[in-house]
C-alpha cells in the first residue's frame, strides 16, 4: 500500500487519529495552496511561485507514504482551485499536472534514494513541479514555443525548493521531537 | 545538504545553463540574419494571422478573440507585443517586445501564442 513502509511500527495509529491528521493536511495544504495565489508573480513567465503547499504533501509523504501523499496533493489541488474559482482552467490544468509529477518523483526519492536529504527531495519537487506544468502548458496551447520558459523555471526552481526545503527541516525536527506522529515517522533525518 | 543533493543542484543548475545558451545561439544566429520575420499569431492552436515585421515604419494595432476575452497586439517597425489582454496575471503584457526570430509571448488563459518565425535558419548554418 505505500512505498514507505509495509507495516507501521508500534502501536497502530487509530483510524480516527490518521483522519483527523489527513484532514489537517488537506486543509493547510488548501489554505497555502489560495493564499500563494494571492501572491502576485513578479516575473515575466507564468508558473513561479514558492511552493509552499507543496511542504504539506512532503510531509504527508513522509508520514503516510505515496497513497495518501498523493490523495493530499490532488484534494488540496482541486479544493484550491474551486476556492479560487479556477476550477478547470488552463491555470488549474497547470497546477494538477505539476502536482502529480512533483509527487511521484518525490514519493520515488523518499522510497528508493535515501542519499537525498529532505532539502533535496524538496528541490526535485520544484523541479518536477514546473516540468509538469510547463508539459500541461504545451499540451493546453499545442505549441513547444513555451518551452522558452523551461530554463528560467528550472533556476527558479532551486531557490523555492531551498526555502520549502528549509521549512520542512524545521517542521520535521519538531513534528519527530513532538512524538504526535511517532508510530508513522518511517525515516531519520 | 547531503552530497546527493548537492549533485542534483549542481545537475539541475547545468541543465538550465544548457539550454539558456542553446536558446541564446539560435537568437545570436537569428540575429545575424535579416532583422524581422514573421510574426504568427495562433489562438487554441490554429494559425490565425502572420504579419510581415521587416517593413520599417510600421505602427498597427490587431485586435483579437482569446478565450477569456479580447486581446490587443500591436506593431511597431520590427517587433511585436501585446498591449492588453484579458488574462488575470497579464504575464503576456509584461513580456514586452519581441522581434528576434524564436523568441515568443505566451498568454496560457486566453490560449494566445505570439511566435517569431525562424526560417530556415538552421539549414543556412549546416550548409
Amino acid at each position: 500500500m505505500t512505498l514507505l513502509h509495509a507495516e507501521p511500527r508500534g502501536t497502530r495509529m487509530s483510524s480516527t487519529r490518521k483522519l483527523v491528521f489527513f484532514s489537517l493536511l488537506v486543509a493547510l495544504g488548501t489554505t497555502l495552496h489560495v493564499a500563494e495565489g494571492m501572491i502576485p508573480n513578479p516575473f515575466p513567465f507564468p508558473g513561479v511561485k514558492l511552493g509552499l503547499a507543496n511542504i504539506v504533501t512532503l510531509i504527508a509523504l513522509y508520514f503516510f507514504g505515496f497513497r495518501d501523499g498523493m490523495a493530499v496533493a490532488l484534494s488540496r489541488v482541486v479544493l484550491g482551485s474551486l476556492v479560487g474559482g479556477v476550477f478547470l482552467s488552463p491555470g488549474f490544468l497547470m497546477s494538477l499536472s505539476g502536482a502529480v509529477v512533483s509527487t511521484v518523483v518525490m514519493a520515488c526519492l523518499l522510497g528508493y534514494a535515501p542519499c537525498f536529504s529532505i532539502k533535496g527531495v524538496s528541490v526535485a519537487g520544484a523541479v518536477s513541479h514546473n516540468v509538469g506544468q510547463i508539459l500541461a502548458a504545451a499540451f493546453l496551447i499545442q505549441s513547444q514555443t513555451i518551452f522558452y520558459y523551461f530554463p528560467f523555471l528550472l533556476l527558479a526552481a532551486i531557490p523555492t525548493g531551498m526555502v520549502t526545503g528549509h521549512i520542512l527541516d524545521a517542521l520535521l525536527t519538531r513534528l519527530n521531537k513532538s512524538g504526535i506522529l511517532q508510530e508513522y515517522a518511517s525515516r531519520p533525518l | 545538504m547531503t552530497k546527493a543533493d548537492k549533485y542534483l543542484v549542481a545537475g539541475i543548475l547545468f541543465v538550465a545553463l544548457i539550454s539558456v545558451v542553446l536558446f541564446h545561439h539560435n537568437f545570436l544566429l537569428s540575429q545575424s540574419r535579416v532583422e524581422g520575420g514573421q510574426a504568427c499569431i495562433e489562438v487554441h492552436g490554429k494559425l490565425i494571422k502572420k504579419i510581415d515585421l521587416s517593413e520599417k515604419g510600421r505602427k498597427e494595432t490587431i485586435k483579437l478573440q482569446g478565450v477569456m476575452g479580447p486581446a490587443t497586439i500591436e506593431i511597431a517597425g520590427n517587433r511585436i507585443r501585446m498591449l492588453d489582454a484579458h488574462c488575470p496575471d497579464q504575464i503576456c503584457v509584461r513580456r514586452g517586445w519581441i522581434g528576434k526570430p524564436g523568441e515568443s509571448i505566451v498568454c496560457i488563459p486566453n490560449e494566445i501564442n505570439i511566435y517569431i518565425e525562424r526560417g530556415d535558419m538552421l539549414d543556412a548554418v549546416t550548409r
